[in-house]
């Protein structure tokens, strides 16, 4: 018998709802989606493109943020916008790591990666108690995606999902550490991983920034896009290093500094920005 | 997109690997995407000694959407609506996540049958006799729970067929008892027989005012 449809057997739409007869999951999310829907058509990621759009967005807006979209404009070459979906952060890092370490294939970095990102976030995930048998497979797509330099693979729900795995077995294994932050607000580190890591949708904030830095072995770098006055509109960067740094076995001169994830932030929102080639 | 049937699969032999838990899971149709559950009454609750059927439609997004689950068997409780069996429970919305599975949800179930959320009800009438009178709550759980969910001899008159819903009537008396849902309650203190009042709510999916309309109108079929 559906329980979905709330024009059956009645002709009449005026009458006020009896107290048990609230809307059902389905006509809520559907509801949902439809306010929506003009943002879960956008791209997950979107083309490098220049910071025209953003500066125009905000012509009007606050000068202290304008000024700082200039300054970023002069050294940075652009950004991908991503569909602001809650998922945004997951998934600006995994579509850039992916194409730093296509970029540097090879190199001793990239291989340090790998290991960091494949077989040791794996055993962080067990450790952490996850049923490896069902996540195996977000891990499979994960490490696929970073074996083929596939960045549409890399966006795909399963390796977020995945990277929110391994963000909360990192905040797992360093409880003592992340429970000083967390506990203000939840009672537990079991609580905050299961409202504000694991669900889907659900943005991230300073300790998954820090977890995820960790457990992949990369170094974030945010910018914040916040209305502080600065001297010539300087961007606020903040750096993330892993918490147990990578180990970068042989270091050679010629592959330059370690690359690192830039992301652009504002409010519940992340996009991934571009440096100028130098 | 398709589902994700390898999961599905395993998710299903994990269930039914797990005989502590006294779960079943059964295919509806021949794809994975509908399934019949079945979870036990945890003792020490009104529950107690009944079965629980649960209607489980796995979204073509699943896992990365919730399972739509809702009860089959009619259960008195503050967060299943006592006529259409739609459960109100964080992991089957908000927070969903992938790393749950069905056997996860129907552990958590169970666990909401022992412990009711009352200020976040599904059905809110009963969620206020609950917070009202305990006694009398626990009371008309446990008589749901012995016409619908144990199909033994306590009540021949409907363990020959499967339950109706709204619950089909216990006795010949036309007067209302405490185990019928409130919508079934009201309608039947305004008059209306009790197979007249079951039927216009039937055809109505549960809605009280519909069924009220088509009771007025002589228009139950």
């Amino acid at each position: 018998m559906s329980d979905n449809n709330p024009a059956a057997g009645s002709t009449s739409a005026g009458d006020p709802p009896a107290a048990y007869d609230r809307p059902t999951d389905e006509q809520i999310l559907s509801f949902e989606r439809k306010i929506k829907e003009p943002e879960s058509q956008a791209q997950l990621v979107g083309p490098l493109t220049s910071f025209d759009n953003l500066i125009a967005e905000y012509a009007n807006g606050n000068p202290a943020i304008l000024a700082k979209l200039h300054a970023l404009s002069t050294s940075y070459c652009g950004l991908r916008a991503t569909r602001r979906d809650g998922n945004c952060f997951y998934r600006a890092i995994a579509f850039r790591l992916c194409e730093l370490l296509a970029s540097r294939r090879g190199t001793p970095w990239a291989d340090a990666v790998v290991l960091r990102l494949g077989p040791e976030c794996r055993e962080v995930a067990k450790e952490a108690g996850y049923n490896m048998d069902l996540m195996g497979d977000f891990a499979d797509c994960w490490e696929d995606a970073v074996r083929d330099g596939d960045v549409e693979g890399a966006m795909a729900d399963s390796v977020v999902c995945w990277l929110r795995i391994v963000t909360a077995a990192v905040l797992k294994k360093n409880s003592d550490l992340f429970e000083a932050f967390i506990l203000d607000s939840y009672p537990t580190l079991e609580l905050f991983i299961g409202s504000q890591v694991e669900p889907m949708n659900v943005e991230a904030d300073q300790p998954h920034i820090v977890a995820i830095a960790t457990a992949l072995g990369v170094t974030i770098r945010i910018g914040n896009l916040d209305s502080s006055s600065t001297a010539e509109g300087a961007m606020n960067w903040h750096e993330i290093d892993p918490l147990e740094p990578l180990a970068v076995t042989s270091k050679v001169d010629t592959d330059g500094p370690d690359p690192v994830v830039e992301l652009l932030y504002r409010p519940g929102h992340y996009d991934i920005v571009y440096k100028q080639a130098a | 997109m398709l589902s994700d049937t390898r999961r599905i699969e395993r998710e299903i032999r994990q269930v039914r690997q797990d005989s502590s838990a006294n779960l079943t899971v059964e295919l509806v149709d021949d794809n994975l995407c509908h399934l019949l559950g079945t979870i036990q009454g945890p003792a020490n609750s009104p529950y107690a000694g009944g079965t629980f059927q649960l209607d489980i439609v796995l979204p073509t997004t699943y896992p990365f959407v919730p399972p739509k689950m809702r009860f089959i068997t009619p259960v008195y409780h503050p967060n299943v609506s006592s006529v259409t069996g739609a459960i109100c429970l964080d992991i089957l919305k908000d927070e969903w996540t992938p790393v749950l599975t069905l056997k996860t949800v129907m552990i958590s179930l169970q666990s909401l049958l022992c412990d009711p959320v009352p200020d976040n009800p599904q059905d809110a009438e009963v969620a206020s006799h609950y917070m009202r009178d305990r006694k009398g709550f626990d009371q008309t759980a446990r008589q749901w729970t012995e016409i619908h969910a144990i199909p033994s001899a306590t009540s021949p008159s409907v363990s020959s067929s499967p339950a109706p819903r709204p619950p089909a009537p216990q006795t010949a008396s036309a007067a209302s008892s405490a185990a019928d849902p409130p919508a079934m309650k009201t309608l039947m203190e305004m008059g209306f027989p009790r197979q007249l009042v079951s039927r216009a709510l039937q055809q109505s999916d549960g809605s009280e005012t519909r069924a009220l309309e088509a009771l007025l109108a002589n228009n139950v079929v």
